[in-house]
């Protein structure tokens, strides 16, 4: 069954510029599903809807069976506790004044979930590779890597069924960008994970399907090996041909 | 033959912490080098201290020669003359290259002033006009007048990326220095950026500095590379060799992370 179903949804800032133009997407509980586009492809606009951070200038988006209702804090609060987000720039999307504890345990208070507090926080920590005894320290203290396994222990902590994740490696040095692929793939294990990015190899490397955007319109959609292999649309194979490759 | 860009032994320090350490290299007339490094490697950094545009808060030692001439120590005037003549910079961020408040026109005719200047000769009102538009053409810029009217903000980030090598271009430096030139952009930009990068060139015969943390970007353009760590060039050589039997370490886990990612487009990762 679909976790999420974006049915015919367009945005627009204006009636007649419209930068997701008639947008339809199934996601399976447990996909692990890249957006891929470039710059005005509408990637991010799609997912600041599913984020439910902005409402569809027309269509709908549903969440679980029921409609994303922006409109009702009751809804969103609940919504909340149940799709987490983790952004591209480690630097800028962790508190510098707040201590490990302190931005881990967020989400936990601001949806007032009860339980032990700092025994969640060094799970999550746990499960993002960290040592449980970080709890004390502060955003500078940490390496950009480290960063990012923060940011996606505050997205898990709360045990949401959906993991959004915008660029989230493209920040990121090489040698550390392959860790964190590593790790969100063993995140999305147990989750659903949607990956937006530009970056085809990563998006290969994670994600068993992957839509591809231009324009504000999906061109192509699909497993990502058979499109990978057998790519349809004529922009997913110029896309594809720009990647430079390694020397063989 | 004198190299075109000779680093000798460069140290830089800023409070006496070292950024780059007993750095060595040289760049030949016509020849295309990678400098490789991951964010604090000072990659950028060398090719700042290789034109001196190092902040003053850097201690610099060792000796950088650019076009015969020492550039640690020299006095700006002298490295005016260099800047431009000998070597000339493409940067990342296309954006914050140019300036938001004039015209494409205005901005490509800077440069170009300077040169006729320099030659000994003064270019002014139509045939500078015509120069402007010689030089967008030779960057692939799709209707030239129209880009020539417009601001920076008014053409995408790939024409405006080629208003700034049309700039670097105007001086006709024998070295192009290419910090991170398609990092900001998209990757069907950046394929166009670097087609024309190497085609231009290799017409011209320019030397070529090209910095970047990108493997496979880098291999597509340059024949030899430097790899950087932390301040220290950990291994140099063609960049076949480097890449395809890497010697360091720290090498060999950057070849492997970059061969991951093509091995999952290829479906065989």
């Amino acid at each position: 069954m679909s976790l999420v179903s974006v049915q015919n949804v367009s945005f627009g800032y204006s009636r007649d510029r419209l930068v997701l133009d008639g947008v339809s997407l199934e996601i399976r509980s447990g996909a692990s599903v890249g957006l891929v586009g470039e710059s005005g492809s509408g990637k991010t606009t799609l997912l600041r809807l599913l984020l439910g951070l902005t409402r569809p200038s027309a269509g709908e988006i549903r969440f679980d069976g029921a409609t994303l209702d922006t409109r009702s804090s009751r809804y969103m609060r609940d919504y909340r506790r149940q799709v987490q987000a983790v952004f591209q720039d480690p630097y800028s999307s962790l508190d510098p004044r707040q201590n490990v504890l302190g931005i881990v345990s967020e989400p936990l208070r601001s949806l007032g979930i009860p339980g032990d507090r700092p025994a969640l926080v060094e799970a999550a920590l746990v499960s993002v590779g960290l040592e449980p005894d970080i709890l004390g320290r502060y955003p500078h203290e940490f390496s950009g890597g480290q960063r990012q396994r923060i940011a996606i222990a505050r997205a898990i902590v709360a045990k949401p069924k959906l993991l959004l994740a915008d660029e989230a490696v493209s920040a990121l040095d090489l040698s550390t960008r392959i860790r964190i692929v590593e790790l969100l793939k063993q995140l999305a294990a147990d989750m659903t994970l949607v990956f937006v990015s530009h970056d085809l190899g990563v998006v290969a490397a994670l994600c068993d399907e992957m839509v591809i955007l231009e324009k504000g319109r999906i061109v192509e959609a699909g497993a990502t090996r058979k499109m990978l292999a057998d790519p349809q649309h004529p922009y997913t194979r110029k896309l594809l041909g720009s990647v430079p490759r390694m020397p063989a | 033959m004198q190299p075109l860009l000779q680093i000798q032994d460069l140290n830089l320090t800023v409070d006496g912490k070292p950024l780059v350490t007993d750095l060595s290299f040289s760049i030949a007339a016509g020849e295309r080098l990678g400098l490789i490094g991951e964010s604090g490697s000072g990659k950028s950094l060398t090719a700042m201290a290789a034109t001196g545009l190092l902040p003053r808060a850097i201690t610099a030692t060792g000796a950088v020669t650019l076009g015969g001439q020492q550039v640690i120590g020299a006095p700006e005037r002298v490295l005016n003359g260099l800047r431009g003549t000998v070597a000339a910079f493409v940067f990342q961020e296309p954006l914050t290259a140019l300036d938001p408040l004039l015209r494409v026109a205005q901005q490509v005719a800077e440069p170009l002033r300077r040169r006729a200047r320099r030659d000994g000769h003064e270019l002014a009102g139509s045939a500078l006009q015509r120069e402007v538009l010689a030089l967008l053409e030779q960057v692939a810029l799709p209707q030239p007048e129209r880009i020539a009217r417009s601001y920076p903000n008014e053409i995408s980030g790939g024409q405006r990326q080629r208003v700034a090598i049309a700039m670097a271009l105007a001086c006709q430096p024998q070295l192009l220095i290419a910090d991170e030139p398609t990092t900001a952009l998209d990757v069907t930009t950046q394929a166009e950026i670097l087609k024309l990068l190497d085609g231009l060139v290799r017409e011209r015969g320019m030397a070529l500095l090209f910095i970047s943390h990108d493997l496979p970007v880098v291999a597509e353009i340059v024949e030899r590379v430097v790899v950087m760590q932390r301040g220290v060039a950990v291994e140099t050589g063609p960049v076949r060799e480097v890449f395809g039997a890497p010697q360091h370490d720290y090498t060999r886990a950057l070849v492997v992370a970059a061969k991951a990612f093509d091995g999952a487009l290829e479906g065989t990762a």
